[in-house]
């Protein structure tokens, strides 16, 4: 369903190119929930961020559901976008909108006619269950609730793909769960693939079917967490996976912090 | 007091000048200084429609204007006043050297409210595949509205006092009524039934305006 074929992003910074995503691909199945952990600076919302084009890849192509996004107009990809979900840390809710008019601000750029809108947005901020918050602006909702504005948001011209980048790591643990819960219920009954950015192993361990480690830019191995015991091969996933529960007083061998 | 009442209908035609030129000058600046504000933040480096060439124009053009002294740039600006409404004095006249200043002044404060809209929000709406036009009227401007009205009241309160000096090329007002009677006839009545008037006028402007901007301002 997404696929990154060989991508690659260069800033240059001041007199400095900083290789945010090396040369990179990664195949996400329809249906799969797919994490990226990693630490800060490792590249993950970069690449993210490269699925939908909000950042140009320097190289590489980008495919959603067979289309290449890499190589379409300015036209076609506002058309392409509008079956791509995203939702972000700070949930980026218009300030000065309603819950409502939030989300219908996203119908009314897939051009939908306003009756149809009305019965829309009802029904997505139903499946986050803030129906009776549609009149209220983000500032009067709680972080988790303005989440699932965002979410409903999100899905309201039914995408096939979600992007999440760090969804939960603005919230506490059991927001959190709410939360993923919510993403978890959409990716079954909607069939929406996602993809979703986090540095919190409970997260990936909770949510996702396949979760890739980051470092320095580049995906050092992709584990399948569908298997009964998942055993990562690099020090960093190995230390990601082990030490939870112990937080950071958790170390590994082969690890060394300094490195980050 | 009867000096003044003496002088009663020539205040309220004074008054009268004032609005004239102060509406026309501001209607101006929404009309054309907003979009130049809205040109300005969109072809700004690292922006949704960064262009260098048309910012440093823009940006160029707009610091051109607002480096003039107004009373300098209202004496340059008489031939075009002559051209645009056929004469070079009286308040329609001096609107258009008003006008000519209040479009820049109002661009940047345009500019200045747009960029206090968080990256994110333009973001999502990007990704959500909303059109330009989309995205300035739905996002820009609905999430600017608290600093562009708060920016609307700076400029027509600024032009209440810049309109005081278009009594130079006989734009009248109630600036210019002050400046001839109490400045140039040492009438210190009437200067002083003048500048309460203007007190008044200003004190309401920033009285509506931040009123209207607190109640835009769902933020909190
Ligand atoms: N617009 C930019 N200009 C220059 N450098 C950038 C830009 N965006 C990201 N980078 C650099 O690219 C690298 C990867 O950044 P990215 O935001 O993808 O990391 P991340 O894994 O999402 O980190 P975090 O967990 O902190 O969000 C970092 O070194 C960052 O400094
Ligand atoms: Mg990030």
């Amino acid at each position: 369903m997404i696929t990154f074929k060989e991508v690659s992003k260069r800033y240059k910074t001041g007199r400095q190119w900083v290789d945010a995503v090396k040369p990179t691909s990664l195949h996400i199945e329809k249906g799969h929930i797919q994490g990226i952990i990693g630490f800060s600076g490792a590249g993950k919302s970069t690449l993210l961020r490269m699925a939908n084009l909000l950042e140009q890849p320097t190289a590489g192509e980008v495919y959603i559901d067979g289309q290449e996004l890499t190589g379409l107009s300015t036209g076609e990809l506002r058309e392409a976008r509008r079956s791509i979900g995203m939702i972000f840390q700070h949930y980026n809710l218009l300030s000065n909108e309603t819950c409502a008019a939030n989300v219908e601000f996203v119908l009314k750029a897939a051009k939908l006619p306003s009756r149809e809108r009305k019965k829309r947005v009802e029904e997505c901020l139903e499946i986050v269950g803030l129906a009776e918050k549609a009149r209220q602006y983000p500032a009067q909702l709680s972080g988790g609730q303005k989440q699932r504005v965002a979410i409903a948001r999100a899905l309201a011209n039914n995408p096939k793909v979600l992007l999440c980048d760090e969804p939960t790591s603005a919230l506490d643990p059991v927001t959190t769960l709410s939360i993923l819960e919510f993403l978890e219920k959409i990716n079954r009954e909607f069939q929406v693939t996602i993809m979703l950015v986090t540095h919190e192993i409970q997260v990936a361990k909770r949510l996702c079917s396949r979760v890739a480690v980051m470092e320095n830019g580049a995906i050092t191995e992709q584990l399948d967490m569908s298997l009964p015991a998942v055993k990562p091969a690099t020090p960093l996933g190995q230390f990601l996976f082990d030490t939870e529960g112990e937080g950071f007083r958790g170390s590994h061998p082969g690890l060394k912090i300094g490195d980050y | 007091m009867d000096h003044i009442l003496a002088l009663k209908s020539e205040i309220i035609k004074a008054i009268g000048q004032t609005c004239t030129m102060v509406s026309i000058s501001v209607a101006a600046a929404v009309m054309i200084g907003m979009p130049i504000g809205i040109l300005l933040f969109l072809t700004a480096p690292g922006h949704l429609r960064s262009n260098r060439p048309v910012y440093r124009v823009a940006s160029y053009a707009v610091n051109l204007v607002r480096s003039f002294p107004f009373l300098i740039l209202l004496v340059a600006l008489i031939p075009f006043s002559r051209m645009i409404v056929g004469t070079a004095i009286g308040p329609l006249a001096a609107s258009v050297s008003l006008s000519v200043a209040a479009i820049p002044f109002y661009a940047r404060l345009v500019e200045q409210s747009l960029r206090e809209v968080p990256k994110g929000v333009i973001e999502a709406a990007v990704a959500s595949g909303a059109s330009m036009k989309h995205i300035v009227w739905g996002v820009l401007l609905s999430e600017a509205r608290p600093g562009l009205v708060s920016g609307l009241t700076v400029t027509v309160i600024s032009f209440i006092s810049y309109s005081a000096a278009a009594g130079t090329v006989g734009g009248g007002g109630i600036g210019d009524l002050a400046i001839r009677y109490g400045y140039q006839r040492f009438d210190t009545e009437v200067m002083v039934a003048c500048i309460v008037i203007l007190v008044v006028i200003v004190q309401l402007v920033q009285w509506v305006g931040s009123f209207t901007a607190s109640r835009l301002d769902k933020r909190k």
